[in-house]
């Protein structure tokens, strides 16, 4: 998955390009573009799916050691945002409550890699990585339905027919797929399937990178020539969806004062709360996850900015607040990430 | 059933989906939502409405108007109204691979082409102009309008109603295997026909405009039509210089950006108000013959992008069309249709009079000029769009117009083909394998004779792809029992169960076929071809009895080559000097060879006495292709410095003697999908069990060989690694089982029967050293051949596979083991020097010499943690699948074939996993 080195040059040069910067991509250029941005959303999701299986004692303590420090970072960043509610709820029309979720939300995913590397502390640190975003996009679909139903009973039902839809669009994606005669057919069907799960998430205002991540599962536990195929494709296609989903994130940013000054407060809650979330892991896994591991953590990558994306599409421009904070905030935390990893490197 | 199912579950969906319903006041679009369904249903519908023999692209309509607004109401008016923002991009894409399609440089009698085209056009507008200009009450597009209104509108009409479809003509010659001067005339007449109705169209919407108010005035008219030309020509040239500067120069992408370009073709054609069809025809022009070289990028990217668009264009046409509609202009179009086809008629009459082409050819060129869909539907989605009253009468018009020439278009077309002998009517498209082993052996058993078939993963895929196709398969006979199962002229009926196909057997006397396969292809090629340290050896008599056995080969083929043009398919090194001997029999013979091993580098080449005869043999075949683009280049080397060949590395084109082969490289894969079923039948375990218990594999680490027994395959520096692993890490004796099976191969060979022995002596040294009392044998060697199930099951048993080759052009081995580990667990230490190791990346990559080296590798291999084993069997399994075995034949063949028929593939789908071939019906050819 591509690491915000690369993916903080696509973020400036939306914010540069975009309708409030010089204005090349313009409102119109948006709107073209705008059905593959839940495609590239689904694509995330289903990649974080289809690594979420987890194997033996091992990866099952590494998945409790990722849920904790994900939710202990979600949670404090969500707490400190709720603090600081006063200073910019004016500037929003959706609850503290959801904003303050939403960008705990945010805050929570690291950059996810290829484990390539055999060296044992990287390896964990990336496999918490592939884990630790299980929990924000959870939260981020409930939050995401509780905004639509304006009710606990209705959110959880709502999710649960957005879980279901996901299920059957996926099922007769892999009975198609198991069965494809030819490349350019698995290929179509895997397009149609994620255009069905984007444009179903879309047009319901609910999470589509939990839809990405129902397919994913279901594809990991069914296996066969269907997942190996969509898997394929969906690494293929990876990439410019990312690139596409980042500059369109940085098209939409409004960078108004006071979003700033709060996107430098998430810059630091969420490097502390990692570290603690990090810390916590330790303890919960015991000597499965290095001491260091919140430190290696940092590197935002894209499901957050992809999470804010995700809800600025299901609540309009007002959650524009969202997405400008997450996107400053992944910037600074990218930048931190390299410092940190420079000075490892150095050491 | 099955896709029914999933269609059903799709409707499901998008109707659980629009029963919640948006958000109020979030503009939900649900764009993606209506481009998923329609992709996934037209997909779905056009292959079944194929099964009925009716042409895809009609499905795809039907599906349209049955799901749209209209009538089942699955896609909403805001849903179809937004499918409609793909149609710019759709009827550029079309322009652009039609332009791709005419190559100049292969049209022959360009005049006479020219000129043909022009009458034909010429008699076809004027006829159809004075029908429509008469007819027009009638025709329901605007009866009232009168005078220069009138005048517009029927031009418009006319230049649509004439144009053609470049695709579906051409497709239609695929499929049927067409090859000669009907076929290529045809292909050209309806590609420069459609360019000069696209400055037509261009013309009589200017016309419009300005009739209708909607353009320039009087003063403006010519230049603006100046303009939209010329605009579109530069602006045409400029992408498609910009294209395929990126094609050559970057190369990512290719698909992405094609798209890309069309969007911007179709988007500054429109701001600019230049014709973005004619930019986009232009732009494909100029890459197909000013940009030859990447011809093979391209088409790969097309094959890609296109289907998915011009799919959801054709359901978006259909959602905008209304039923009642349709069923009034019904009979309006037939009348339409049959005056068209007259008028073509005519026209190609006319044209063979000016032209004088020849009359017996010339006279069914008609025949091939019916078919239309995506450029005509492109014109009328314009016209619809600039005139939203009449325009919309008469984009309804031409469906109705284009629905008949689909179905009745491909059907003519192949019986005019067919009566100008170019194809055998009703014939299957038979293929022609040569190969020096055969596919099924005949022996005696206790019970009487019975087939054997041959168990490689290459013999398997080519008795599939035969099992599909039908033909006639030539072998050396060399079962015990094939002489007493043959018919007189050698031929038996396979395979046994289901005989679809012929093998025709080759007899070859034991003094002979010595000289010719243990001598110079064993003893000399195989050698010459591996980097290993035996010596080859070449003697004057085995190569006599190489070329004599090449020259019977070549004569069988002729003569199965009798009543058909079948492509014939010939195997490895065996066969080097078929295709010049057969050239001389038969010089318009489609020949692909491929070379199985490694191509030696020109110095080493040189130890060869007859280096020149093979590379020249081997240019003879219209195809050659090799397992690796190393391989490639060193043959590229070898033709370039022993026979002056003239080498266009980019196009893989080689000049010599007046003949243009092509060289390819073509990674060879497994029957993925075959290893996959026998990996998941859950009997699999009691055959795992079994072998436990056959070979006591008693230890906690089961290692595992599979080879021939063959000098090149390393496997004494295996047990030299292994021996040191067990040395240095004593605790894993009587807990590390290696289980070596060896294939007896050319035992009669001194240099193969060495290597066996070494290898017995080795294993028996091994296990005195490092078997423990009571405790599992550090190697377990089984010195024959198992079959694929037993092998699977050793696959997975095994926590890591050695494949050591000191040389080899590809090793299925390594992706047998790959394609078996479903359960994403197993290392695979493979050799650098195996071809296998340049596509599976994430294998433990070893060097067979070094041997600490390798000996480091397995004790990595052994510790390897569950994670980094699960996430590099993933990746190597994402390699795997994506290149089986049929694809790799279906490349080949397809490529053989395209090097008549290159246009045509633009959209003849991806190669089939079922060994079908990849080339589908006309009526996958919307353009």
């Amino acid at each position: 998955m591509m690491r915000l080195p690369q993916g903080l040059l696509l973020l400036f040069i939306g914010i540069i390009l975009g309708p409030d910067g010089l204005g090349l991509i313009s409102t119109g250029v948006l709107l073209f573009v705008d059905p593959a941005v839940p495609v590239a959303l689904v694509a995330l999701g289903t990649l974080v799916g289809l690594n979420a299986m987890v194997y033996g004692g091992r990866e099952r303590r590494l998945l409790a050691a990722a849920t904790t420090e994900a939710a202990v970072t979600a949670a404090l960043v969500a707490a400190a945002m709720l603090s600081a509610a006063p200073e910019w709820a004016a500037e929003s029309a959706l609850s503290p409550g959801f904003v303050a979720l939403a960008l705990g939300a945010c805050a929570a995913p690291s950059a996810a890699a290829a484990l390539r590397r055999s060296e044992d502390a990287h390896v964990i640190a990336d496999r918490i990585r592939d884990l630790d975003a299980l929990l924000p996009i959870a939260i981020g679909a409930a939050a995401l339905a509780w905004l639509r139903t304006s009710s606990v009973a209705g959110a959880a039902v709502l999710a649960l027919q957005a879980c279901g839809i996901a299920l059957v669009i996926v099922a007769a994606a892999w009975l198609l797929i198991s069965r494809a005669s030819s490349e350019t057919e698995q290929r179509v069907f895997t397009a149609a399937l994620l255009l069905l799960l984007g444009g179903a998430a879309d047009y319901l205002s609910v999470s589509a990178l939990l839809s990405g991540l129902i397919a994913g599962l279901f594809l990991e536990r069914a296996g066969g020539p269907a997942r190996t195929a969509i898997s394929r494709d969906v690494l293929q296609w990876q990439r410019p969806l990312v690139a596409l989903l980042l500059v369109v994130t940085g098209a939409h940013v409004n960078l108004l004062p006071t979003w700033i000054g709060l996107g430098l407060t998430f810059l630091l809650v969420r490097t502390a709360a990692k570290l603690i979330g990090g810390w916590t892991a330790t303890r919960v896994a015991g000597a499965a996850v290095p001491r260091d591991v919140g430190a290696r953590l940092l590197s935002p990558g894209v499901l957050g900015v992809a999470f804010a994306l995700n809800t600025y599409r299901a609540t309009g421009p007002d959650g524009g607040l969202v997405l400008a904070v997450a996107a400053l905030g992944a910037i600074g935390s990218e930048l931190l990430a390299t410092l940190v990893r420079r000075s490892e490197a150095a050491a | 059933m099955r896709r029914l199912a999933a269609l059903l579950l799709a409707v499901a969906a998008v109707l659980w989906v629009r029963r919640l319903g948006p958000v109020e006041g979030i503009a939900a679009g649900g764009t993606a939502l209506a481009l998923g369904f329609t992709l996934l249903g037209a997909w779905i519908a056009g292959d079944v409405i194929r099964r009925l023999h009716v042409p895809r692209l009609t499905g795809y309509l039907l599906l349209g108007i049955l799901v749209g607004p209209y009538l089942g109401n699955v896609i909403s008016a805001p849903m179809a109204a937004q499918l409609q923002a793909i149609t710019g991009v759709a009827t550029t894409l079309i322009a652009f691979i039609a332009g791709l399609s005419l190559n100049v440089e292969r049209l022959g009698h360009r005049l006479a082409i020219a000129q043909m085209t022009g009458a034909t056009l010429a008699v076809a507008l004027t006829g159809l102009f004075a029908f429509a200009w008469l007819a027009w009450p009638w025709l329901a597009v605007a009866p009232s309008a009168a005078g220069i209104e009138r005048l517009a509108m029927v031009a418009l009409l006319v230049v649509i109603v004439v144009s053609f479809s470049p695709t579906m003509t051409a497709a239609v010659t695929v499929e049927t295997g067409a090859r000669g001067r009907l076929s290529e005339l045809v292909l050209a007449m309806v590609i420069l026909a459609d360019l000069a109705l696209v400055v037509l169209f261009s013309l009589a919407l200017q016309l419009a405009r300005f009739v209708f108010g909607t353009g320039p005035d009087d003063v403006a008219f010519l230049a603006r039509f100046g303009w939209e030309i010329g605009g579109a020509v530069a602006f045409g040239a400029l992408v498609g210089a910009v294209f395929g500067l990126y094609v050559r120069y970057i190369g990512r992408d290719v698909a992405l950006v094609l798209i890309v370009a069309c969007a911007l073709l179709s988007q500054v054609g429109t701001t600019q108000e230049f014709e973005p069809l004619l930019a986009a025809m232009t732009a494909g022009l100029v890459i197909e013959n000013l940009a030859v070289a990447q011809g093979d990028a391209l088409r790969a990217a097309v094959q890609r992008a296109a289907p998915p668009v011009l799919l959801i264009f054709f359901v978006a046409v259909g959602t905008s069309l209304r039923l009642d509609a349709l069923a009034v202009g019904g009979p309006v179009a037939l009348a339409v249709s049959i005056c068209r086809i007259a008028m073509i008629r005519a026209g190609v009459a006319a044209g063979l009079a000016v032209s004088h082409l020849e009359r017996p050819v010339g006279g069914y060129a008609w025949t091939g000029l019916i078919s239309q869909a995506g450029i005509t539907l492109g014109f009328a989605s314009i016209v619809a769009a600039e005139f939203p009253g009449w325009g919309t009468n008469v984009q309804m018009l031409l469906v109705g117009l284009i629905a008949v020439h689909e179905l009745v278009g491909p059907i003519v077309f192949r019986q005019g083909l067919a009566r100008a002998g170019e194809i055998v009517p009703h014939a299957r498209r038979p293929l022609l394998v040569v190969s020096n082993r055969e596919p099924y052996l005949h022996i005696r058993t206790a019970d009487g004779v019975s087939a054997v078939p041959a168990t490689g993963g290459v013999a398997v895929a080519l008795d599939a792809l035969m099992r599909e196709r039908g033909g006639v398969w030539i072998a050396h006979g060399a079962g015990a029992a094939d002489r007493e199962v043959v018919d007189p002229s050698d031929k038996v009926r396979v395979p046994p169960d289901h005989p679809s196909y012929e093998l025709r057997r080759l007899w070859i006397d034991e003094p002979t076929f010595a000289a010719y396969y243990g001598g110079f292809a064993n003893e000399g090629l195989w050698p010459l071809c591996h980097m290993v340290d035996v010596r080859p050896q070449f003697r004057s008599e085995d190569w006599a009895a190489y070329r004599d056995v090449n020259e019977r080969f070549a004569a069988a083929i002729d003569e199965e080559l009798d009543d058909s043009n079948a492509p014939v398919f010939i195997q490895d090194y065996h066969l080097a000097l078929v295709a010049p001997a057969l050239r001389v029999r038969r010089p318009d013979a489609r020949t692909a060879l491929f070379w199985h091993i490694p191509w030696p580098y020109p110095d080493r080449l040189r130890i060869c006495p007859w280096r020149r005869e093979l590379v020249a043999g081997l240019l003879a075949n219209d195809l050659l292709a090799f397992q690796l683009e190393r391989d490639r280049r060193n043959f590229l080397l070898a033709a370039e410095e022993e026979l002056g060949a003239e080498i266009d590395a980019e196009a893989s084109r080689v000049t010599l003697d007046g003949r243009r082969p092509t060289v390819v490289a073509v990674p060879i894969g497994v029957d993925y999908d075959r290893i996959q079923r026998i990996a998941t039948d859950p009997g699999l375990r009691a055959e795992q069990e079994r072998l436990r218990n056959m070979f006591q594999l008693r230890g906690g680490i089961i290692g595992l060989g599979v080879d021939r027994l063959d000098y090149t395959k390393g496997i004494p520096e295996r047990l030299a690694a292994l021996d040191a692993v067990l040395t240095r890490m004593p605790h894993l004796r009587g807990q590390l089982t290696f289980v070596q099976i060896g294939v007896p191969s050319r035992s009669e060979l001194a240099s193969y029967g060495a290597i066996e022995a070494e290898i017995a002596r080795a294993i028996a040294d091994l296990n005195s050293r490092h078997t423990t009392e009571g405790g599992a044998a550090a190697i377990v060697y089984h010195p024959s051949a198992l079959g694929i199930r037993s092998l699977v099951a050793l696959y997975r048993t095994a926590h890591f596979c050695i494949v050591s080759s000191l040389h080899d052009g590809m090793n299925l081995v390594a992706k047998e083991f790959v394609a078996s580990r479903d359960d994403e667990d197993g290392v695979l230490v493979l050799s650098a020097l195996a071809g296998a190791a340049q596509e599976l990346h994430d294998a433990v990559i070893i060097n067979p010499y070094d041997i600490d080296g390798f000996a480091d590798a397995l004790a990595r291999a052994i510790d390897m943690p569950r994670e980094e084993r699960r996430a590099r069997m993933r990746a190597m399994r994402r390699v795997v699948a994506g290149r089986d075995v049929f694809s790799w034949a279906s490349d080949i063949l397809e490529g053989l074939e395209s090097l008549w028929s290159k246009p045509l593939h633009y959209l003849a789908g991806g190669p089939a996993r079922d060994g079908a071939g990849g080339v589908r019906g006309p009526e996958d050819a919307p353009v």
